[in-house]
């Protein structure tokens, strides 16, 4: 699009994103929280709105959302309530849906992320607590209807709209992710359905203080999904308001495969929610003490725990975002760490090594200690890299200690230099072309002599002494 | 010696213990009454054919026959509301209370007859068929619980559970010359009450004497985890200190509910009572509570809010009533709801989604909790001078079946006195006084504060007891 007719218009962007709690139980009953089961075999009279029956809120989802509430710089509310929002849908059994509409658990909280301009504060207006819906396949003309996620816990949250572009909306997701991860509260999955996302997005020329007309955006299922979204919806407004036309508030599907917005409904046939008070349901008390409690129990969250890898390890930003993207890598990498004498290398083996094992194996490493030990081995020189990475494969499942495998399985590093003069001074009599090529300039030859005795030390041999050796004796 | 149906539910259980007779007796004895009055009564929608007497115990309520209203739910029993939409409806569970009952060796001979989804003074808006007045078959027993009283005043039970949201224990029972408790909110779970109004429903329970109903409270009031707003209570023996007489109780009589229009007789009969209670030691003066005007209009929006939306889970998709047609989703949420319900059903529901539409949700929703909330102190107010307070239990008796009012805000009228205890989630207990001219039964209404159900007992009795004969 014309970049003076972008720069007129400023975007404003508003999130709401429900993420599923991973309790091991539904909120209101006591079935299993599953993911890919059989259909409707999670499944019981409360879930399925049974006549008679009743909700009893599960402590754990409340425990989840009360900590993430406080991760987000939220108020945790003292007193909240559950309200009734009614609709009729077959994915919903009871004909509505028990969530926090008048009185949510938290509110006025904040996430900063990184921008071009530097840190920036996004606001969140709230967080609460609602259930789930089922779900609808629809397969050859007929509608199935699955209850096995009707009642999961949901927490929702919906920010300021304090976001102009969609460079920040993702930064600000990818923020949210990863605090939620860190809180051990989601597993946050869009791609499974366990963290949602809809946008908010308005146009202003740039300047004013009014909002511009609201559209919604659903049916994103991946950042870069989302990020094509906001890119799209921001043109097609601005167009509008370039052609001096009205934008008109509705919701909009995002389509995958055109990238575009399609409507969906407009406002006028936006539905009455008719919200009460949920009467099967009192008043959700939490007392200081148990806030406090909660709070004391927050782990180290993405801004400090990168702030811990750049300064005290080192790390560049970078390395330090890519070290911190799965917190179970990452409390492992804390536990090696300690042990280690060099948490540089042990970073820069897992960043070199480590994710690319993470990702064939599918699995994570078994003990951490040995991670510790293998980085021992490369910054003392017992060990070079190559062979390091090969012993990190090795005993990545297997609890046998590192330095023991490497031992018995001749990988450590030799830096006798007695004893390499020998092996170098046999490799330069072995090859006389590889000689006479380097004397007459080929530095890939001296390659090549290294080669040799790099195999026949099955690479073990140091190879900085290696080049020193050959460099004198070939003078 | 008296038949095994009129002994009470203290006689049964001391002649099981003495051995005069057993439970298989005395359950065949009221089969036996069933199936020679029913036909004509009507109480029951459904008698239970797999009735199995458990081995002898000594568990209070074993081997005692009952009835419970068919909007709870009764494991494997057909549950129907008496309605259409869950005329063939199976349950897979139980209520928490009839799970008790049965543990307890309790005998359950069948379910009765109701109004529809509990939403009627008469019963006759039940779906399935008529109730009539056991005292005068030409009348209706009243409603919602009808069925239950109706079960109980004819000797076809020992004691019934009914339902009571607005006055449906507490009116049917006066109607019929039985004596019936509407516990404090929250006393007894509600786990498997087919939800009508969560914040007002209650279970109660109808007996024919005072000792019969504190007896059987006893056993069904516990702390369920399944119901999130049961009480957090001890059990309690009521029967405990119910012949300690009401000498020393403060006595308020509710004089607004004797100048709104209730028939004569009903207000002659409160004054007598009034006048009764005093010449056994109580003190008993008026008391003016004029917020209690406004409770029919709140109780008329809250329970209408709210079962607009507790029956919104009646779709035909999961289980009830489903029409054959196999069409699109709204035509079969149309046909689902349109057969399915009975017409004050969809009275009730359409005016419930108006009540809480945007347009109307701060008029009428959030005034009708202000005026709950100003009943709510206005008995606060009374209970700190009175122990008691004394009512009409409606303004009329018993009507003529066939001829309840054509005005859907004058029939809610009719439940004037008793909805102000729902509204104020507090106890109430009618207890049989006199009767008309014409030989309906009038009972008298009790209130007291939450949880003293044991005062309602105590002032119960002690009417009962001089009034003994007249009810034989």
């Amino acid at each position: 699009m014309n970049e003076n007719i972008k720069n007129k218009y400023e975007c404003v962007i508003g999130l709401e994103i429900h993420a599923e709690l991973k309790t091991k139980t539904k909120i209101f009953c006591r079935c299993k929280t599953v993911f890919g089961a059989s259909p409707n075999t999670s499944v019981c009279p409360v879930c399925m709105g049974f006549p008679g029956t009743l909700p009893v809120l599960n402590e754990k989802a409340v425990e989840y959302a009360a900590k993430a509430s406080i991760a987000l710089g939220c108020t945790v509310n003292k007193a909240s309530r559950f309200d009734r929002k009614n609709y009729f849908y077959p994915d919903l059994p009871k004909g509505y849906q028990i969530t926090q509409f008048f009185h949510p658990i938290a509110q006025n909280g904040f996430l900063t992320i990184e921008t071009e301009n530097g840190e920036k504060r996004i606001g969140i207006t709230r967080l609460h607590m609602e259930e789930d819906a089922g779900k609808l396949i629809h397969e050859n003309g007929i509608t199935k209807a699955d209850f096995n996620r009707c009642g999961v816990p949901l927490i929702e949250i919906v920010t300021e709209p304090d976001m102009r572009n969609a460079d920040e909306a993702v930064q600000f997701l990818k923020k949210l992710r990863l605090t939620l991860l860190y809180m051990g509260v989601s597993d946050c999955k869009m791609n499974e359905g366990s963290m949602r996302c809809d946008v908010n997005l308005s146009v202003r020329k740039k300047g004013d203080t009014g909002f511009g007309e609201k559209v919604e955006i659903k049916n994103i299922n991946s950042f870069q999904f989302a990020h094509k979204a906001m890119e799209y919806e921001f043109a097609r407004q601005t167009t509008i308001l370039e052609n001096n036309g009205k934008v008109e508030q509705e919701t909009r599907r995002f389509d995958e495969k055109t990238g575009t917005t399609i409507s969906m409904r407009k406002k006028e046939d936006a539905a009455d929610y008719r919200y009460f008070p949920e009467p099967d349901l009192g008043v959700l008390s939490l007392t200081e003490e148990y806030i406090l409690q909660l709070k004391n129990q927050i782990p180290m969250l993405p801004d400090e725990r990168k702030r811990l890898y750049t300064k005290t390890y080192a790390l560049s930003e970078d390395d330090a975002e890519t070290l911190m993207s799965e917190p179970e890598f990452a409390y492992i990498f804390d536990t090696a760490a300690e042990l280690s004498e060099s948490p540089k290398t042990l970073a820069n083996l897992i960043l070199s090594e480590g994710f690319k094992l993470r990702k064939e194996k599918n699995t994570l490493p078994k003990l951490a200690e040995n991670l510790a030990v293998i980085s021992n081995l490369l910054a003392s020189g017992e060990i070079g890299s190559t062979n390091a990475k090969k012993v990190l494969s090795a005993i990545w499942d297997s609890t046998q200690n590192a330095e023991d495998y490497a031992k018995s399985n001749n990988l450590l590093q030799i830096n006798d230099r007695s004893l390499l003069l020998g092996i170098v001074k046999n490799a330069i009599e072995n090859s006389p072309k590889s000689v006479s090529d380097y004397k007459s300039g080929k530095q890939a030859a001296f390659k090549a002599l290294v080669g040799k005795v790099m195999a026949e030390t099955k690479g073990c041999a140091n190879a900085e002494i290696v080049t020193q050796l050959l460099v004198e004796l070939l003078k | 010696m008296k038949e095994l149906i009129h002994l009470s539910v203290k006689e049964l259980c001391d002649g099981y213990k003495n051995k005069e007779f057993s439970p298989i007796e005395a359950t065949n004895a009221y089969l036996d009454e069933i199936h020679r009055r029913d036909s004509e009564i009507g109480a029951y929608i459904t008698v239970n054919e797999n009735i199995c007497v458990k081995e002898l115990s000594a568990n209070a309520l074993f081997g005692i026959p009952y009835s419970v209203k068919d909007n709870i739910l009764t494991k494997d029993i057909r549950t129907t509301c008496a309605s259409k939409m869950l005329e063939d409806f199976v349950p897979p569970y139980s209520a928490s209370v009839c799970e008790k009952l049965e543990n307890i060796g309790a005998v359950l001979l069948g379910k009765t007859n109701m109004d529809e989804f509990a939403m009627g003074s008469t019963t006759e808006n039940s779906a399935i068929k008529v109730t009539k007045n056991p005292v005068n078959i030409s009348y209706s027993p009243g409603g919602s619980s009808g069925g239950s009283a109706a079960s109980v005043a004819s000797f076809e039970a020992a004691f019934s559970l009914g339902s009571d949201t607005g006055g449906s224990v507490c009116q049917p029972a006066s109607f019929c010359g039985v004596v019936s408790i509407k516990p404090t909110y929250g006393l007894v779970s509600r786990f498997g009450l087919v939800g009508f109004a969560p914040s007002l429903d209650q279970i109660g329970v109808i007996t024919r004497n005072v000792y019969d109903s504190a007896l059987v409270l006893s056993e069904i009031v516990f702390h369920d985890r399944k119901d999130s707003t049961s009480a957090n209570v001890e059990c309690k023996d009521y029967t405990l200190g119910i012949e300690s007489g009401v000498s020393g109780l403060k006595v308020g009589v509710i004089s607004d509910f004797l100048s709104d229009g209730a028939d004569e007789e009903i207000i002659t009969a409160v004054k007598n009572a009034a006048l009764l209670l005093e010449k056994l030691g109580a003190d008993v003066e008026e008391v003016s509570m004029p917020v209690l005007k406004h409770a029919t209009a709140s109780y008329i929006v809250l329970s209408s809010s709210e079962a607009y939306s507790t029956l919104s889970r009646y779709d035909g998709i999961r289980y009830g009533y489903s029409p054959s047609e196999e069409e699109n989703l709204d035509a079969l949420y149309t046909l689902t709801r349109s057969r399915g319900f009975g017409a004050e059903v969809k009275r009730r529901l359409l005016s419930g989604s108006v009540f809480l539409s945007q347009e109307c949700f701060e008029k009428y929703y959030r005034k009708a909790e202000k005026a709950r909330f100003a009943i709510i102190q206005s008995y606060a107010k009374a209970f700190e001078k009175y122990d008691l307070l004394l009512s009409p239990v409606s303004p009329t008796a018993a009507g003529k079946l066939g001829t309840s009012s054509g005005n859907a805000v004058e029939r809610f009228r009719s439940d004037r006195y008793t909805c102000c205890a729902n509204l104020a989630y507090l106890p109430s207990m009618s207890v049989p006084f006199t009767k008309t001219e014409s030989g309906l039964p009038v009972g008298i209404l009790m209130t007291a504060p939450k949880f003293c159900e044991d005062t309602l007992f105590r002032a119960s009795f002690a009417l009962e007891c001089e009034k003994r004969g007249e009810f034989a």
